[in-house]
């Protein structure tokens, strides 16, 4: 299930696309919306808490036609995250998630991590203010 | 000629050419040219030199903020790039600006290679001895060894382009003065939209300020197929000790879960 798109200020948003990301990341994030935030909300496939990505699978149901869907979300660096209170622990198979992030353009089922609300309601940002 | 008489003169003809291979003379001795004592050997470690202005051995972590004004990873001011050049620059920013990557090679997993691998927001490791500096890159663990021994670059012949490239250091007052050549410019590129040609070669001059908790990197760039004159742009790092590198693959499988490196994210 996803929510509406949120707008940011898109000069700023874009101005720290073009600057900071590409030295951030071990590839380009230039796919990714940073103009808009969407809600992901599903159940965790896959998390791997690896460098240089964490990176999160969340399976989302649709609940009128009953199909699933993978949603790809790549986040920081195990570091940045574990600044943010991520643990290896922090989520499992099975594990019901809200994702928001910023999608990608193409409208693939991918996004940028921003924050994650677990099973138990704690919110988790995707990092704590820097990547390392 | 006979079936007889051709199968003798095939046989000939091998008997010739094993005697030729037989006596031919075997070139190589397993020798290389003279080559410089190595870095890590106890007659260079321990051999009498002049005391370095400073050691730069540290954990050096990209400093985001100072570096926003010279472009961020890119190098800024940018130079008068040669219209082929151009080209492709301008093809890689309509491209980003459109949303997608260009060419990203980094994001599958080739080196980031110099002087774009200074640039990530990963600890780089630098650790100084009297001979040599080197360098880890945390992320894809890339690493630069920088000789300061005095040896001369090496022979293109036997040391082939590198992503790293080859790296002579010596010092100037207080500043070390770094020449790198003999890059490799398969998949290798300098910023977004600008390759890394055959002629290029990078002078870093690197210095630590405040108190030596800052470096300071002046990464001039000549490469006369490319852009017309120099291109410098000076970075700046903060030391950060108190953080240990640790491991950071690119990764075949972590890719599989990042759309943003599929082919229908990238132009290619």
């Amino acid at each position: 299930m996803k929510s509406e798109s949120v707008p940011l200020p898109r000069a700023l948003a874009i101005a720290a696309l073009l600057l900071a990301a590409p030295a951030l990341a071990h590839h380009s994030s230039a796919m990714f919306d940073a103009s808009k935030e969407t809600e992901i909300k599903g159940v965790v496939k896959v998390f791997k808490f690896e460098n240089p990505h964490v990176n999160i699978v969340v399976t989302v149901k649709d609940e009128k036609t009953g199909t699933a869907t993978d949603w790809f979300i790549e986040a920081a660096s195990v570091r940045g995250m574990a600044m943010a209170g991520w643990r290896r622990s922090t989520l499992k198979p099975g594990d019901a998630i809200t994702v928001v992030g910023r999608p990608l353009r193409d409208g693939q089922p991918g996004a940028s991590l921003v924050r994650a609300v677990l099973a138990d309601g704690t919110t988790l940002a995707a990092n704590a203010g820097r990547n390392y | 000629m006979s079936r007889v008489g051709v199968r003798a003169a095939i046989l000939l003809l091998i008997a010739a050419g094993a005697a030729t291979g037989a006596d031919a003379p075997v070139s190589g001795t397993g020798a290389l040219p003279p080559q410089p004592p190595g870095a890590l050997s106890k007659e260079n470690l321990n051999k009498k030199r002049a005391k370095p202005p400073f050691d730069l051995t540290g954990n050096w972590m990209w400093n985001s903020q100072r570096n926003r004004d010279s472009g961020g990873a890119q190098f800024f001011p940018l130079p008068k790039f040669k219209p082929a050049v151009q080209a492709v620059y301008d093809e890689a920013m309509a491209t980003i600006k459109a949303g997608k990557a260009y060419k990203n090679d980094e994001g599958y997993c080739w080196p980031a290679g110099m002087p774009e691998s200074m640039t990530r927001v990963w600890p780089n490791q630098t650790i100084q001895l009297p001979t040599m500096i080197m360098m880890v890159q945390m992320l894809k663990h890339e690493i630069r060894w920088i000789y300061i021994d005095g040896r001369p670059h090496a022979d293109p012949e036997i040391k082939p382009p590198s992503y790293s490239g080859d790296s002579i250091g010596r010092y100037e007052g207080d500043t070390l003065i770094v020449d790198t050549t003999n890059l490799q410019t398969r998949h290798h590129w300098i910023q977004n939209g600008v390759p890394v040609g055959e002629k290029l070669r990078i002078i870093e001059r690197i210095k630590l300020l405040d108190g030596g908790n800052t470096m300071q990197n002046t990464i001039k760039m000549i490469d006369p197929d490319s852009w017309e004159g120099e291109w410098t742009s000076t970075k700046y790092w903060y030391r950060d000790d108190s953080i240990d590198a640790e491991e950071a693959f690119c990764l075949p499988d972590i890719n599989d879960n990042l759309l943003s490196t599929r082919e229908s994210s990238q132009v290619r």
